[in-house]
């Protein structure tokens, strides 16, 4: 008996030490890209503001306090939610039309040089507060930066995209108008950069534009974040 | 921290002695609460390779015994933490579950002190991760629920009249999986995962047993957003048998 018990408890612990020590193996390598990403990476694109005048930014940064994208979509966890402002504010009126709203018809640009490879540009605008869940990207484009960075430009107005897949397009040049199409409930920008142009496989990447003044201070290089007012130039 | 982890699990594993003991009551109701050593990925949730999480784990089983000697188990557990990770702290974030778990074991295999059972088993566990700091825009709480059905297995070896040492092995070969962002069908292709428990019993009276368990709970699901969990538990407990 005194042996049966002996065993017992000799195989309970190696058990365990097993268990606890391989922890690292059982979990795997898995997330660790992303923890770089997060950590150290720098954009490879050539990036500006896609959009002229003062730009609020609602949703942007790299923390769940400061941003609803960062989960629990990975492809667009540092992605911006920007609305066009004037005197502060985002629109005029009661708030219950698209027109009313000073970003609905805003010119947008390419924010880095590319080619388009993907868009939609025949979905209704919504009307304010009410979301299209159907088509959440709504109108949209994507640009392949031709060195693994994939922008997308989300909730465009209907049939105001100027620019065809296979185009080229140069940072700065216009591509369309911002609208409230797709999982959007007022007129604005959304905009991400991800690994690949796959909303399954992409990674999100953040985003360093480049010579934008936010909140009034020149940045040279820097990521917008939640309730900062940025502008070009 | 490993070192204390590994003194803890040996006092409680060398409290285990094997001696015997019979089960004549047809219900046992326990409630048993411990310690839980965890480690998560999820990478839907945020950019971590590997959180650690460490708490207490509550839990209330009941078990009845039909005549044929079949099992039906009920357990029911909760566990609250926070998810921590030295490399992102700022990504830490408070973390509870839930689950509940049933299962039918059918005997089929008696012989000396040694009984077997096979059966079927489901298990919910649902997870909230909650950050306290997060802005009125965004407060909307991610959660999970993992809703998985397998096939398990327990084995009983009664050594004395007043201890036995148990174990149950599950294999989970379906998983329904709803997450703030989608909800999912999984099969053993992209799914596997294996839960264990190993057990001490010892009978105080005929009503009352106190137990000490050990669980081993792992997951892994090969999705783009990787998602793996492992779950190391300690638990105590005191058994009502009616």
């Amino acid at each position: 008996m005194k042996q049966i018990k002996s065993l017992g408890c000799f195989f309970a612990i190696i058990f365990m030490v097993l268990f606890t020590s391989c922890a690292d193996m059982l979990m795997g390598d898995e997330g660790k890209y992303d923890e770089d990403i997060y950590l150290n990476y720098k954009t490879k694109t050539v990036l500006e503001l896609p959009f002229e005048d003062d730009w609020y930014i609602v949703a942007g940064g790299k923390s769940l306090e400061l941003n609803h994208h960062f989960m629990p979509n990975r492809h667009q966890r540092y992605a911006l939610d920007i609305v066009h402002i004037i005197n502060r504010r985002g629109n005029t009126g009661d708030g219950t039309k698209n027109e009313d709203y000073y970003c609905f018809g805003k010119r947008l640009n390419a924010p880095g040089d590319g080619k388009i490879i993907a868009m939609e540009n025949a979905i209704e605008d919504n009307v304010p507060g009410i979301k299209n869940s159907k088509q959440s990207l709504g109108n949209y484009i994507i640009i392949d930066h031709l060195n693994g960075e994939f922008s997308f430009m989300l909730h465009l107005k209907k049939n105001s995209i100027i620019v065809a897949v296979g185009d080229t397009v140069e940072r700065g040049q216009q591509v369309g108008l911002a609208g409230n199409s797709g999982y959007s409930t007022g007129p604005h920008l959304h905009y991400h950069l991800q690994t690949t142009s796959s909303l399954t496989t992409g990674v999100g990447l953040p985003m360093q534009f480049q010579n934008y003044y936010a909140d009034d201070v020149f940045t040279e290089r820097g990521e917008p974040i939640t309730s900062q007012i940025v502008r070009k130039n | 921290m490993k070192l204390n982890r590994l003194i803890f699990t040996t006092a409680i594993l060398s409290a285990v002695s094997v001696q015997a003991q019979t089960t004549e009551k047809k219900n046992q109701l326990e409630f048993s609460t411990g310690y839980n050593f965890g480690y998560l990925k999820n990478l839907e949730f945020a950019p971590v390779s590997m959180y650690e999480y460490e708490g207490s784990v509550y839990k209330l089983n009941y078990t009845h015994t039909s005549k044929k000697e079949n099992l039906f188990e009920i357990k029911m557990d909760y566990l609250s933490s926070e998810l921590k990770t030295d490399k992102l702290s700022n990504l830490n974030n408070d973390f509870a579950k839930v689950g509940l778990g049933f299962s039918y074991l059918k005997k089929i295999y008696d012989k000396d002190r040694f009984v077997i059972y096979g059966g079927l088993q489901s298990q919910t566990n649902t997870s909230i991760y909650s950050n306290p700091n997060t802005s009125s825009f965004n407060n909307e709480d991610y959660y999970t629920l993992h809703q998985e059905f397998g096939i398990t297995g327990r084995f009983r070896y009664q050594s004395s009249e007043k201890q036995y040492l148990s174990s149950k092995l599950t294999l989970p070969v379906v998983l329904l999986r709803v997450t703030n962002a989608e909800g999912k069908f999984y099969t053993i292709d992209n799914y596997q995962s294996v839960l264990w428990e190993l057990e001490y019993g010892y009978k105080l009276s005929n009503h009352f047993d106190v137990k000490a368990v050990y669980n081993f709970n792992y997951a892994r699901l090969q999705v783009p957003s990787a998602y793996r969990e492992l779950q190391h538990q300690l638990n105590l407990g005191i058994n009502y048998k009616f």
